[in-house]
């Protein structure tokens, strides 16, 4: 049996969260998901620092960002990510309210690999999820997979 | 204003797309164990909903619309008023409209933004007439001296001249949204767009009787 991939989901509204879990179980996407509550906790986690110290080596197969946190916004955390060699080849995508055409120009030059908003109809949501999970935690190919 | 847009879309669709995720939520995970009465609340609350997203769609795009630079470029009318109706059609394929479109000229404008002010237009004179069995549309073009005045007729419920102003404020509706839904924005912001084109906007109706939106677009002089 192939070992699903984990998911790394940064946002930091708990409503959010849950109703991106829920769109995703909607789905029936069974990916493992951690929960980082904004940039700072997304970097500890991936690179294994402060609560995370323990955790099993391995990047997950996508981060999903929001772009609005405290401490460390998603932009930043891009940025940190892509200027880190062990990390910037871990495909990140932009899951945000956000139509801000700078927020688009600032994650497309940091290198991110889609951005994806937020549709305000939860239905529409669950559809943008199931795209982008399947895409991306089950289609898409990682040159760290091994799995062939 | 920038920064009012940016929280706009930000912090108010939040909340706004949470209500609504957990309303939807609801009636699929729980909608046979709901009373009828129970259904009926759900439902109302997302018609409030999305009427506050369209509200506030509306709002972002009037206010960036005050903002926006114009990119000035020849555009073909009738190409524009095509990809316009595409989706118009689309959405009203079980009304019997009829369509007579003249042959429209080249203009000197932006793309996106009279895309808008079409995509209004003609959006209101389908939902106007939304009440009528067969329902016409015509738009039309007169060439003056020094512009193009475009028409878009329709033989809906029209208004009351005496409102003819009112039309083009925010906010300003002249039905209330049981009859038809609105914001209120379209217009001034079709009325905006027209301004900063250097043109202008009116309207000529009568009760019942239709209504005949018109606006002129300069010629580019350097033809």
């Amino acid at each position: 049996m192939i070992e699903l991939r984990t998911i790394l989901l940064a946002e930091d509204n708990p409503k959010d969260i849950e109703l991106t879990l829920e769109a995703m179980a909607e789905n029936n996407l069974a990916n493992q998901v951690v929960v980082v509550k904004d940039g700072v906790e997304a970097l500890e986690y991936l690179r294994r620092e402060g609560k995370y110290k323990l955790r099993k080596a391995g990047n997950p197969c996508v981060i999903l960002l929001d772009i609005k946190m405290p401490r460390m916004d998603g932009i930043e955390a891009l940025r940190n990510i892509r200027s880190d060699d062990a990390l910037k080849i871990i495909p990140v995508v932009i899951l945000t309210s956000s139509r801000e055409k700078k927020d688009l120009i600032d994650t497309y030059e940091l290198g991110v690999n889609a951005y994806v908003i937020k549709p305000i109809s939860f239905l529409q949501f669950i559809e943008a999820v199931k795209h982008t999970g399947a895409f991306w935690a089950v289609i898409n190919e990682l040159p760290t997979d091994g799995r062939s | 204003m920038e920064a009012f847009s940016y929280s706009v879309s930000h912090d108010l669709s939040a909340p706004l797309r949470h209500i609504n995720g957990y309303v939807e939520l609801l009636l699929i995970r729980f909608y046979d164990f709901l009373p009828d009465k129970a259904r009926h609340y759900l439902n109302n609350i997302a018609d409030s909903v999305s009427q506050m997203a369209t509200l506030i769609d509306d709002l972002l795009q009037f206010s960036r619309t005050g903002l926006q630079e114009m990119l000035f470029a020849d555009l073909n009318m009738n190409i524009i008023v095509q990809e316009v109706l595409v989706p118009i059609k689309q959405e009203n394929h079980e009304r019997n409209i009829e369509w007579r479109i003249a042959t429209l000229p080249h203009v000197y404008g932006d793309h996106a933004m009279l895309r808008l002010v079409w995509t209004n237009l003609l959006s209101n004179a389908v939902k106007f007439t939304r009440t009528r069995g067969k329902t016409i549309i015509e738009i039309n073009v007169i060439d003056e001296n020094d512009a193009f005045i475009f028409s878009i007729r329709d033989n809906g419920v029209g208004f009351d001249m005496q409102y003819a102003q009112k039309l083009f404020g925010v906010f300003q509706r002249l039905h209330t949204n049981d009859e038809f839904e609105g914001t209120g924005i379209g217009l001034a912001n079709v009325h905006r767009i027209i301004l900063k084109h250097g043109g202008h906007i009116w309207a000529e109706a009568e009760p019942d009787k239709g209504a005949t939106f018109n606006f002129s677009l300069p010629k580019n002089k350097e033809d």
